[in-house]
């Protein structure tokens, strides 16, 4: 809370004049600044470049930051799941390279299992937590919700940065456990005591698994700073006329990943202070009647179940918050591209309350074959397959945005296109496993991988993608290359489903995942050609990310300026600011809002900005709606 | 050197791309920005048809190359219910995939920008969202009242007549507990765990029910059409027994011991007949990440007549006897020799020998 | 959407506003939440101070839960009457000690209720005396806590590892379950915490207010924010003591 006291002493503000006038005390204006947003720049020239782009507190500065850490852990994390696939695709070679650059790792070209588990556990840690939770909420969020909603910034800027760079010192412990001479932790993205507990049954859970806990545990605290403000900011800085249900879906999708990261982190990060006591302190709030290594040790009286119960409570409403970010961005990026209304905005948003409650509920489907009360299993099959219903309904509506429209088929709407597509195709064996029966059978194999990743994992991966393309000339001012872009998103596409479908079959075969080798397994070994065909298909899925990397960054610099300031021909408030925004955003008065963001082809018009006062006839027809209809 | 010219050619060919891009993007400019948006929109139109034709073709393939992988007829009563549960899931799931993916990628194609379209203004449609609405929550609880039928018999209380086997999991092993012919297994502590002197389970010695309880490393019996209740528990990480044929899982935690019930329906040697596999063999496989040796933790399951089981385990010693044998080298010699020679505090690992 | 609301909507329309803005600007009944205004009245800053204390709430929630699960899976717990049963040394006086302990804190929440009202009378003397009440009274709470944790630790042998307040059996003393003490200085450790960076934020107004920073801004929502705190960690500790001395 220190925060709070530390702010600047202008910001606080007078609690009244607020209420009235939020915006205009909400962020310290640098005396001077409108003059250089008005000629178009808005560069703070007399800014030092330590303030400008480093301790920013300009959200759209923090929002590249997030962006650009999270494209790196993208590419380290992608490189990652590569090499250990090399390990699963040609168990018999010998890459005498891999010995070269990872020393220790891999001895005879090859990776010992410790090192393979510690690449398995550290890309999944890097991808959920640093990627699609820190990158994608913490791009999208810092740069959307103020824009989109009329804010000059956020409600708290130096929480803001400090979420930031709370982030960034997690990332750069995490990142230094990989050098830790025992190895990086290896106990899996999920982190189950007793064997992330003890490092007598895995070496990684020493030194490695301590740096892995310190950098989640601050990973976490700068999510729940982050969440604070994305909540304020939506609920108390919305400008004049932007009633929550005049908000874009994006802004709906972010406040809710936002609710569920606030209410699920704490509870596993007690889970973490628990685990670490274990560790260190010779608690047995997990640990119970275990021989290890040779030895019995004293502790007695824990559960690791009761891990598992904290860990998936953050664990599941966590895939929504890596998910919905991504369903906020296609409903948005769909419906400017068919230029066409969003079909059943009520409906998108009753379903994202219907996802948030929901996905509280349903965190122990994960704990099926725990040895759990067949009764508390029920309980949760109910809710685990209710919970389709409005992921269900959200697909439905984006299929319907699309009939009747006018599809341009631009980069990020492919990229919706493949989102609603892997969303669908894994979501659907969601409803395989979320019967607890079935989950008997598939737990924990290569169906579990198959379904996760493409719903989740590939989801939103291209929903992140299709916002970085759309969104990419409000950031920079530049454009990416379209061509790249198409390449991109087909090899992506195409190579997801050649790689994810398969799995589906080595599941229900009971090939179980995290194993090293199944070359002795009667069962499982015919699939080795399978295995290496994939193992192809994901080096040519991460070499194609190369391009995009490289789009990014080269467009960053040398991509053809944007001379549209509203390129996409979109109804939000984020267009209407100048092609490069200054900290501040609008130069003079903030717009005010008259009507929803998805009134496209309405009355024939092809988009009617929110901004724009409603014409006469369209104000009769609001009172009509309105006003009680005579008995 | 191979893997030199790879790289180089990777490297090429993005060159390659990255220059074709940027000269298509000039190439664009030089349209006009409206042309270019509706050729890039036509070529993307028909490249959605093609993937959604190749990808339906796709799935017919994978399913033709894949499906002779898959296993074979579930082997157990519980397991044969699951897999019928699977293929009506299945098809539920299976049709709506197509609808809803055929709709996707047609209506991107169908409804492609081109000059003249105009969108239509629909911005809802109160009662189709509610029949849809209704539809997949009606669909979702027939499944939900099927799986939890299910889900109840499979975790309902084991019948009288299963016998009961104890099974333990360390790192990275095995092991199975028979109760003999009292029918009872004896008390345990894991304080009293002690390999080297051949009480790998910590049985506690002074309790006679452990004195005919017969211990087998990574290969466990059971009785055709005979329930099988297991009782499952971990020494020290969390293990998971997954026994893929027959269909089932359940994890081995430490401390909180969890327990499984089901029926084996085929024997070994029917399976092998079934298969046509003369090296069939049912797996049991850890299914719970449990360390680096993880990967290795397989025992085989031999399903037999009760004859069979029966005469199997009366050629066992029970564990109490080879412990005391260590404890007894007189007693000990005598071991030796029925063991055939195997020096008895080599014991577990012979075992293992045998089982293989 | 209420008649007066309509009636602004027409008024504006006759008068030939262009912007009809469909706020009911009379009674704010719809108005709070059409944006330009906060939804709740508050201020940002203490919106987020709420909004951070619910957060906090499911981290202590987790805790007593965690609590609550061990403890129903044991077959026997200490007695509190037992192991609070130490007055400063003095034994044989169940629960007084704590007892003090949760009063001087509730008082300190009134002192702090006492403080926030001075602030919106703007009496700066005021405040920073109340403040300084809450302040004593939140490092009293923790001087107590520190006299209970020695006794634990040192007379009745109770720590994270080990716990000597187990069943008496033939009248010797056994050891009992190891997560009482585990889970006790765990959580009431967490919660001093939290008192403790209270202390400190309120130390922290306390020189603000005697410095007239408020005074200078004009209003004194800060003492507001750190009031909502420190009633938020005296809440806490009322569900703790159930737990744990009461339970």
């Amino acid at each position: 809370m220190s925060n709070e006291t530390n702010l600047p002493a202008g910001e606080a503000g007078n609690p009244h004049q607020e209420i009235t006038q939020p915006q205009s005390v909400a962020v310290p204006m640098p005396a001077g600044h409108g003059a250089h947003v008005a000629e178009g720049h808005g560069i703070h020239h007399h800014e030092p470049f330590i303030t400008k782009y480093i301790f920013s507190q300009d959200h759209k500065i923090i929002s590249k930051q997030f962006l650009i850490t999270g494209i790196i852990w993208a590419f380290i994390g992608g490189l990652f799941s590569v090499l250990f696939r090399l390990q699963l695709g040609f168990p018999n070679d010998h890459f005498m390279w891999l010995h070269t650059v990872f020393g220790n790792w891999a001895p005879n070209g090859q990776f010992t299992p410790e090192a393979y588990y510690g690449l398995v556990t550290m890309h999944g840690t890097i991808m959920l937590f640093f990627v699609l939770t820190a990158g994608m909420s913490g791009t999208f969020a810092n740069l959307l919700i103020p824009l989109q909603l009329g804010a000059r910034d956020m409600a708290s800027p130096f929480m803001n940065m400090l979420s930031y760079w709370i982030f960034f010192i997690a990332s750069i412990i995490m990142f230094s456990s990989l050098f830790v001479s025992t190895g990086p932790f290896a106990g899996g993205w999920t982190a189950y005591p007793p064997l992330s507990a003890l490092k007598e049954a895995s070496p990684g859970s020493g030194t490695g698994g301590d740096l892995w806990l310190i950098a989640v545990f601050f990973f976490f605290v700068s999510q729940i700073f982050a969440g604070i403000n994305y909540i304020s900011t939506i609920l108390n800085m919305r400008t004049k006329g932007m009633s929550m249900s005049r908000m874009p879906l994006t802004i709906w999708g972010l406040l809710v990943t936002a609710i569920l990261g606030l209410l699920s982190f704490p509870v596993v990060i007690t889970g973490l202070v628990l685990l670490f006591f274990d560790k260190h302190l010779g608690t047995s709030f997990y640990l119970n009647s275990i021989y290890v290594s040779g030895h019995a040790l004293p502790n007695v009286g824990g559960s690791p179940i009761l891990y598992q119960h904290l860990f998936w409570f953050m664990g599941h409403p966590e895939v929504y918050i890596v998910i919905l970010p991504a369903m906020g961005i296609a409903s948005e990026v769909l419906s400017i591209n068919s230029r066409k209304p969003i079909f059943g905005y009520r409906g998108m948003v009753t379903a994202f309350f219907a996802i948030c409650i929901l996905a509280f509920l349903v965190w122990a489907h994960h704990m099926f074959v725990t040895g759990m009360n067949p009764y508390l299993g029920a309980f949760f099959v109910l809710l685990t397959l209710l919970i389709a219903v409005p992921s269900a309904i959200k697909v439905f509506n984006w299929i319907g945005t699309m009939w009747k429209g006018n599809i341009h088929l631009s980069v990020p709407c492919l990229f919706v296109i493949g989102f609603v597509s892997t969303f669908i195709s894994g979501g659907l064996t969601g409803i395989w496993m979320g019967n607890s029966a079935i989950d008997l059978d598939i737990h924990d194999t290569y169906f579990i991988i198959a379904h996760f990743h493409l719903v989740m994992g590939v989801a939103s991966i291209l929903g992140m993608c299709a916002g970085v393309y759309h969104w990419f000339p409000k950031m920079f001012g530049r454009k990416m290359n379209n061509t790249l872009g198409y390449i991109h998103f087909w090899i992506t596409l195409v190579g997801a489903y050649l790689i994810f479908w398969p799995m589906h079959y080595e599941g229900l075969a009971g090939m179980p995942r995290r194993y090293y080798d199944y070359a002795a397994w009667h069962t499982f070994a015919p699939f080795q050609g399978l295995n290496t065909f994939i193992s192809i298909v994901a080096i040519v899925v991460f070499i194609t990310q190369i391009l995009f990397l490289f789009n990014f960054f080269y467009s960053i610099f040398k991509g053809r300026k944007e001379t549209d300031p509203n390129p996409w021909k979109a109804n939000t408030l984020e267009w209407t600011t100048p092609i490069h925004p200054g900290h501040g955003n609008w130069v003079g008065e903030i717009p005010e809002v008259y009507r929803w963001p998805y009134d496209y082809g309405k009355n024939g018009i092809d988009f009617i900005p929110q901004n724009v006062p409603l014409t006469p006839e369209e104000e009769m027809e609001v009172i009509k709606e309105t006003q009680p209809q005579p008995a | 050197m191979t893997d030199l010219l790879i790289v180089i050619t990777v490297v090429l060919i993005l060159i390659i791309i990255v220059q074709i891009s940027k000269a298509s993007e000039y190439v664009s400019i030089l349209k006009g920005k409206e042309k270019a948006e509706q050729q890039s929109d036509k070529v993307n139109a028909w490249l959605l048809m093609a993937f959604l034709i190749l990808g339906l073709i796709g799935i017919y393939i994978c399913h033709e190359l894949l499906k002779g992988k898959l296993l074979p007829v579930a082997a157990s009563v519980q397991g044969a219910a699951i897999d019928h549960m699977i293929i009506y899931t299945g098809i539920i799931t299976a049709v709506v995939f197509f609808l809803t993916e055929i709709m996707l990628f047609y209506f991107g194609f169908r409804y492609h920008n081109k000059p003249g379209r105009k969108a239509k203004y629909l911005p809802d449609n109160d009662p189709l969202e509610i029949t849809w609405t209704a539809i997949t929550a009606l669909v979702l609880l027939i499944l939900i009242v099927f799986g939890l039928k299910e889900w109840f018999k499979i975790t309902g209380p084991a019948p009288k007549n299963a016998m009961v086997v104890e099974v333990t999991g360390k790192q990275f092993e095995w092991m199975f507990r028979y109760p003999g012919k009292d029918d009872v297994l004896g008390r345990k502590d894991f304080k009293l765990i002690d390999p080297a002197k051949d009480n790998p389970l910590g049985q506690d010695w002074s309790d006679p029910a452990n004195h005919d309880d017969v211990v087998s490393h990574n290969v466990l019996h059971l009785v055709v059409d005979r329930p099988v209740r297991l009782l499952i528990n971990s020494q020290d990480v969390i293990h998971d027994v997954g026994l893929p044929y027959f269909r089932m899982k359940m994890d081995a935690v430490p401390g909180t011991p969890t327990t499984l019930w089901f029926t084996p329906t085929i024997t070994t040697a029917e399976m092998i007949k079934k298969t046509g596999d003369p090296d069939f063999v049912y797996e049991l496989a850890c299914d719970q990440l449990c360390g680096e040796g993880h990967f290795t933790m397989r025992a085989t399951i031999i399903v037999e007549t009760q004859q069979q089981f029966d005469q199997w385990e009366a050629g066992q010693k029970s564990q109490y006897q080879l412990a005391m044998a260590d404890l007894n080298p007189s007693i000990s010699d005598t071991t030796k020799a029925a063991d055939g020679g195997l020096p008895a505090a080599d014991s577990s690992k012979a075992k293992v020998a045998f089982a293989k | 959407m209420s008649d007066s609301a309509i009636a602004t909507a027409s008024a504006a329309q006759l008068h030939g506003h262009p912007q009809v803005d469909i706020i009911d600007k009379e009674t704010h009944t719809h108005g709070f939440w059409r944006g330009g205004v906060s939804p709740f009245n508050v201020s940002y800053g203490k919106l987020m101070m709420w909004i951070f204390l619910l957060s906090d709430t499911f981290t202590f929630g987790a805790f007593l839960v965690s609590y609550g699960s061990s403890r129903f899976s044991e077959p026997f717990w200490p007695d509190p009457n037992v192991a609070f049963d130490s007055f400063f040394g003095i034994p044989n006086m169940p629960l007084v000690s704590v007892s003090l302990m949760t009063f001087i804190l509730i008082m300190s929440s009134v002192t702090m209720v006492l403080a926030v009202h001075a602030g919106h009378l703007k009496k700066q003397k005021e405040v920073a005396k109340w403040l300084t009440f809450t302040i004593i009274g939140g490092v009293l709470f923790l001087g107590c806590q520190a006299f209970e944790w020695t006794d634990l630790i040192m007379d009745k042998g109770v720590t994270v590892t080990h716990n000597m307040l187990g069943p008496i059996i033939n009248g010797h003393p056994t050891p009992g379950p190891g997560t009482f003490g585990a889970f006790f200085f765990l959580i009431t450790g967490f919660h001093g915490c939290h008192v403790f960076s209270g202390v400190i934020l309120n130390l922290v107004v306390l020189i603000n207010v005697l410095k007239g920073t408020y005074e200078k801004r004009g209003h004194y929502e800060m003492v507001e924010k750190v009031g909502l705190y420190w009633h938020f960690v005296d809440l806490v500790w009322v569900y703790i003591f159930t737990c744990f001395y009461l339970l």
